[in-house]
């Protein structure tokens, strides 16, 4: 275990953070102790409100108002704590930078790159005009922008995430700082955006022998990046060892608990207690769900020229697929893939423009509203954000209820009530609950609730729409395992969405890769993880990282040069054949081969000319 | 493996335990905010006060609103002064009328159209604006074009015209108020609406087969309730001084009724001759009781304000 000494950029002694709320005090960090060392990347790994943010938000300086902090944060052995803003302004910036989860809302809107990036300099360093400009371009390459000279004089929002990122860490590091704060610097981006990022500050540790203090809950990142970890739970250290120590021999039950309920891509059904069930077709009725060359598209104005054009966004672009009964299928692809306009399509939420889907024989799309409420009985959805998909001013029981009084009005109160008592107990929901707020829940006993509600009507299809995302690690496991519990109970079809592969691994029997509203690669979950044809596919799963540190760290990634293109540019679809674009036939459409059977690819140059 | 899944779950259920905040409701929350806000909290107590006084005070009255003191008619200044002894507790009116009954009736008046006509505009509006916003498209361009056509009429000369053209009377005062007032109801309503609509919990209530009109009544219009009763609460003193303003001008209630508007008039018209009595009561009242609804709707806008916590 390493000690403090001369090395060290920035030691915190005995902090203890609390909070004046209207509740009375709360106590967000109970004296912690840390240290960091030049050249050093230290984890801080919790889940969510366990106070990791709030230690360094401290030691930074940036505490709210009715914050109320005690103990020591030494900066080079030097006092920071408290000390007056126009002192501590001289040291923030320039010799600890932070950067956090959301780069658009930490980037000024109105100013371009170059302008933010030379006031940084302006502050803290006297470079000036043309230096100052060099400078800032130098550092936008270092962190491998493509064309970077025509970043600096765009607009954050005309860079994509990962872009903005990139851009916030070469603000952060303009003045070469020697600790660099990243609070969930790569939670917001997709997986192959993360595993960039991460690399990019892995080098930068390497090159500049900057101190690194990286707040995550995602143990997989731990495992790439950390030296040492720090597991905090309630404001408290409950462990901390190198990386090998945490990783191989936890002794707290709590680092033992999250290692265990983190899905592993490498390894299936893993995070829960139960397996999940292979798929059994014998006996089924195939005639289930079939969704045939379904397509969405958008009208998204342009303003070009004297009038604004109506151009189409194609969100989904003919997707074929069926589901059969008690099946679960697993939709991956990164943001912007079209894969929640998908499962909104099917349950026609969102009106295909083109495509028919038909259920249990019958089509769905092109039914009027009131035809269709009657069949919602059978479809439900479960979305992402637990808080937001209840309302807040019913009860938790009302929620429940409202399927109940949609479809069966000739039940009574009190037989409603004693249906709402029997599926709460179903998913775990104490009795005593029923007439809590929303807000009065914790995120993953709402996440029950919207599921109490999607089930209540015993549906022959439930869409999950990133249903276990916002939740912190232990809580998905649960919740995952009462998905395939409801499952088995109710010979339920799932549709899963998720950016999570792992968590789809855990859950899926078959699983569909998305990009740009296309799929990809269909297969099942065994063999789409062993043997990925696309390699887009093959790009994603060596992307997600692994809460392993030997095994993560010897991995090799597969990198795709060039970012996500714009779903509105003609040429997208050929992202993965440019054969076909020099060949100039641009209208050319990828076909899906069943490479083996139900094993689908589609239509792609091999993975080598794709990388040069 | 057993053992080591139950020990899990137990921890898990411990991590889900402690994350249950103990919970207080948005209107408790609301209410804890409203009272620590002494202005509004005072003005509550007052403006209680004023109005059961209204409608209590007649009773223990010597004199009506209506009935003529024939002996200081004519002399209200020399015999109409404010007095205990005559009964006449804020002296009388030229015509010698009790004015403090008739303040209190006044008072009555006033805060009727005040409370009965934010409560038009209220229902109106809301429905108007949550069905406008929540229905979209043409429907939502139809119905608010017709509130920006009717918005730029100028009211107050059709008011007017209104009340010259029908004759002056108390309904038809209700009608040219409440047929103005729930327009800006229902463009505030309309914009909330837009927000609200694109939030999950409508889109699951929309999975769940229900209605459109069902989802407006169950889940637009109670997360509208915030904005709606802070708004109300401006509504209803502007009510209050528009009417005033009308029945200044001699338009509003029809003789022997009267309301604080009115009563103002006619104490303004008799103040230089030294019965200063005729306007002041009936001002204190007005001014008092404006004051009180405007620091209730302050202290409602502040305590109702999520974001101001």
């Amino acid at each position: 275990m390493s000690k403090a000494d001369d090395n060290t950029v920035l030691q915190v002694n005995d902090l203890n953070v609390s909070f004046d709320t209207p509740d009375g005090r709360v106590d967000a960090v109970r004296g912690v102790n840390l240290h960091i060392n030049r050249g050093e990347c230290l984890g801080i790994v919790g889940e969510s409100g366990s106070g990791k943010s709030q230690t360094f938000m401290t030691a930074m300086g940036l505490l709210a108002n009715n914050g109320i902090a005690t103990g020591d944060v030494l900066f080079h052995g030097k006092s920071i704590l408290g000390m007056p803003v126009q002192q501590l302004n001289k040291i923030r910036g320039k010799y600890m930078t932070m950067i956090f989860q959301d780069p658009l809302t930490s980037l000024t809107p109105h100013m371009t790159v170059l302008d933010q990036m030379t006031e940084v300099l302006k502050l803290h360093t006297d470079v000036r005009g043309e230096d100052a400009a060099r400078k800032s371009l130098e550092w936008l390459e270092r962190v491998r922008i493509s064309d970077a000279k025509q970043r600096l004089e765009q607009y954050p929002h005309e860079l994509s995430g990962g872009m903005r990122q990139r851009v916030m860490i070469a603000m952060s590091m303009l003045c070469e700082p020697e600790l660099l704060i990243a609070d969930e610097p790569t939670t917001a981006l997709d997986v192959t955006v993360q595993a960039e990022i991460l690399d990019l500050m892995d080098e930068l540790k390497k090159d500049s022998n900057t101190a690194i203090a990286l707040i995550t809950h995602d143990m997989g990142v731990v495992a790439r990046m950390c030296d040492r970890i720090q597991v905090m739970k309630d404001g408290v250290y409950v462990e901390e060892g190198t990386a090998d120590d945490i990783f191989y021999s936890p002794q707290h039950d709590y680092t033992k608990m999250l290692l265990d309920a983190m899905p592993r891509i490498d390894q299936p059904d893993k995070a829960t207690n139960r397996k999940l069930k292979e798929y059994d077709e014998k006996g089924r009725d195939q005639e289930f769900l079939t969704v045939d060359d379904v397509r969405v598209e958008f009208d998204i104005k342009i303003n070009e020229g004297w009038w604004p054009k109506r151009v189409p966004l194609k969100a989904v672009d003919g997707v074929t697929f069926t589901l059969r009964p008690g099946e679960t299928l697993g939709i991956v692809g990164e943001s912007g893939c079209g894969k929640s306009t998908l499962a909104r399509a099917v349950l026609q939420l969102i009106p295909p423009t083109a495509g028919a889907v038909s259920w249990l024989g019958s089509p769905l799309s092109g039914l009027n509203r009131k035809e269709l409420n009657k069949k919602r009985k059978d479809l439900q959805i479960v979305f992402q954000d637990p808080l937001a998909s209840l309302d807040p001013r019913m009860t938790i029981a009302d929620s429940i209820m409202e399927p109940l009084q949609t479809f069966r009005p000739d039940m009574s109160r009190k037989e409603m009530k004693a249906k709402v008592a029997k599926i709460m107990e179903r998913v775990g929901l104490p009795q005593h609950m029923i007439n809590r707020y929303p807000h009065e829940l914790s995120g993953g006993q709402n996440q029950r609730v919207g599921i109490a509600r999607a089930m209540i009507m015993e549906p022959k299809l439930v869409v999950c729409d990133e249903a276990v995302s916002a939740l912190d690690v232990s809580i998905q496991a649960q919740i995952i395992e009462l998905l395939m519990d409801l499952q088995e109970d109710f010979d339920l079809s799932l549709l899963f969405i998720s950016h999570d592969l792992s968590v789809v691994r855990e859950v899926s029997h078959r699983i569909m890769v998305l990009y740009l509203g296309r799929i990809v690669e269909l297969a099942d979950r065994h063999e789409i993880y062993k043997d990925p044809r696309h390699p887009y596919t093959k790009q994603l799963i060596s992307a997600v990282p692994i809460p392993d540190p030997k095994l993560e760290r010897s991995r090799k990634r597969i990198k795709l040069p060039g970012e996500l293109p714009s779903p509105m540019d003609p040429t997208a679809k050929l992202r993965f054949m440019p054969s076909k674009i020099e060949a100039n036939q641009l209208d050319y459409v990828p076909r899906l081969d069943e490479v083996k059977p139900g094993h689908y690819v589609a239509e792609h140059d091999e993975l080598e000319k794709l990388i040069v | 493996m057993i053992a080591k899944s139950e020990k899990m779950d137990a921890l898990a259920e411990n991590i889900v335990e402690q994350h249950a905040i103990k919970g207080r409701s948005l209107w408790q929350d609301a209410m804890a905010r409203f009272v620590r806000n002494k202005a509004a909290v005072v003005s509550v107590v007052v403006l209680a006060l004023i109005t059961i006084l209204s409608f209590v005070g007649p009773l223990f009255a010597p004199w009506d609103y209506e009935t003529i003191d024939w002996g200081t008619m004519g002399n209200a200044a020399t015999l109409g002064y404010p007095s205990i002894a005559t009964g006449h507790y804020f002296g009388t009116d030229d015509l010698g009328r009790d004015i403090f009954a008739r303040t209190l009736q006044g008072t009555q008046i006033s805060l009727t159209v005040g409370f009965l006509g934010a409560a038009v505009a209220v229902v109106v509006g809301t429905l108007y604006g949550a069905i406008s916003g929540y229905v979209g498209g043409t429907t939502d361009n139809i119905m608010m074009r017709i509130v920006d056509l009717l918005l730029s009429v100028p009211y107050m000369f059709v008011l007017i015209l209104l009340l010259v053209v029908f004759g002056r009377s108390l309904q038809m005062l209700f009608v040219g108020i409440g047929l103005f007032a729930w327009m800006d109801m229902a463009r505030i309503v309309r914009g909330q609406t837009l927000s609200i609509k694109n939030k999950e919990f409508i889109e699951a209530a929309i999975a769940s087969g229900v209605g459109s009109f069902t989802i407006i009544m169950r889940h637009v219009v109670p997360n509208l309730l915030g904005v709606v009763i802070v708004y109300a609460s401006l509504l209803v003193p502007s009510l209050i001084l528009t009417e005033s303003f009308i029945s200044f001008l001699g338009l509003g209630v029809q003789e022997p009724l009267t309301s604080w508007g009115a009563l103002i008039n006619e104490g303004a018209k008799t103040m230089q001759y030294g019965v200063i009595w005729q306007l002041g009561f009936p001002l204190a009242f007005f001014i008092v009781g404006l004051f009180c609804f405007f620091f209730i709707g302050d202290g409602l806008r502040d305590a109702l304000d999520p974001k101001d916590r």
